[in-house]
């Protein structure tokens, strides 16, 4: 007589029935439960994958602009070596300036290095991270607070710190979609509402009448006027009463590697839009 | 069920290392074998990089929801029909 088997399965949850899906929907939520519940061990474990995917993200864009237009690129090339070293000179010709007006007014070495900020490598940056926001290496063990500006090489602004935990940050970009910063444009010595369109590019509205051009600079507030961007193009549509700036980032978000952070003031707080969370 | 598997971690290893864009195709193609990968991905995909500060809300999950309802949806079509039988 053939003896029947019967499989004891358990109604809820039998081996035989997770399919892919589901287990990777387990892994999702358990990784977030991880985020969610100790933020910096995720980030400690996510860190050397973010700094490859990084890697990886700048190898493929050099690999497709290896397809590009051979001699526009080393015209641009040569065009940018050129601007480099007006750029350098213009920078010691600034040094010195400083230099000899420090020496007027007699300010002490300590006054002058009195904020000198925060050194942060950059673990995350879009389009690896692609909320435009970047993560960074340093914590609350190394004084980062929140709210503190983060600039780039130049001293260019890029935008605030806004999750802190004990070994690592997440600074906010003035490009993240629906961040709201308090700018002005420098030609019409305009405030701006400077909305982020995410990608890098940011937007503002203004009147018709500002005269402002394609070209012109874009500030934010923090210590001296420091330039965010320049408007590239102007969109102006007859029914509307105001025009619609596009701004581009003086700083490309997708090449950073390491930030300044500095506590600006009050100021700049108010001026950008943060929450307290820590995630 | 190799393909399945193979298809799946790809997409999750793909949204650890690769742009975005590779992601979100490689959970399309995933989704028409395993209907759930796309909202897996997506949830992965935020917890990995949406900051609440950003402003916006955690676009990766609600799109891979929303194309795993897709994906659901037409296979049970495809299933009750008499195509394939």
């Amino acid at each position: 007589m053939k003896k029947t088997f019967l499989a004891k399965r358990n109604a809820l949850l039998s081996s035989a029935s997770i399919s892919w899906g589901t287990g990777a929907l387990v892994f999702a939520a358990l990784v977030l439960l991880v985020r969610l519940v100790a933020p910096n061990f995720f980030l400690q474990a996510f860190a050397p994958a973010f700094s490859v995917s990084n890697v990886i993200a700048l190898k493929s864009h050099t690999f497709f602009n290896s397809f590009s237009d051979v001699a526009a690129l080393a015209a641009r090339n040569e065009r940018l070596t050129e601007e480099n070293s007006a750029l350098a000179s213009e920078n010691q010709a600034l040094l010195q300036k400083e230099a000899s007006v420090n020496a007027l007014i007699g300010a002490s070495a300590s006054q002058k290095t009195a904020n000198p900020g925060i050194l942060a490598g950059v673990v995350a940056h879009p389009p690896v991270s692609p909320y435009d926001t970047i993560v960074l290496s340093v914590g609350s063990s190394s004084g980062v607070m929140l709210g503190q500006e983060v600039f780039g090489e130049g001293g260019v602004p890029l935008g605030a710190v806004t999750s802190v935990t004990a070994e690592y940050s997440r600074a906010t970009l003035f490009s993240s979609f629906g961040t709201v910063t308090h700018g002005w444009v420098k030609s019409a010595d305009m405030p701006l509402n400077i909305f982020g369109a995410g990608g890098g590019a940011m937007s503002a509205s203004l009147s018709r009448s500002a005269g402002v051009t394609v070209g012109d600079t874009v500030f934010a507030p923090g210590p001296g006027m420091l330039p965010i961007g320049t408007v590239v193009r102007i969109d102006s549509d007859p029914s509307a009463p105001g025009i619609t700036l596009r701004i581009m980032p003086t700083m490309n978000p997708s090449s950073l590697t390491w930030v300044l952070l500095r506590d600006t003031g009050a100021s700049f707080r108010s001026a950008f839009s943060l929450a307290t969370s820590t995630l | 069920m190799i393909r399945n598997g193979i298809l799946t971690i790809t997409t999750f290893i793909s949204v650890l290392l690769f742009p975005w864009p590779l992601s979100v195709l490689l959970a399309v193609a995933t989704s028409f074998f395993e209907p759930l990968v796309p909202f897996a991905a997506g949830v992965f995909a935020d917890t990995l990089y949406w900051a609440p500060q950003a402003g916006t809300l955690p676009v990766f999950t609600l799109y891979g929801l929303v194309l795993s309802i897709i994906a659901v949806f037409v296979r049970s079509r495809l299933s009750a029909s008499i195509i394939g039988r």
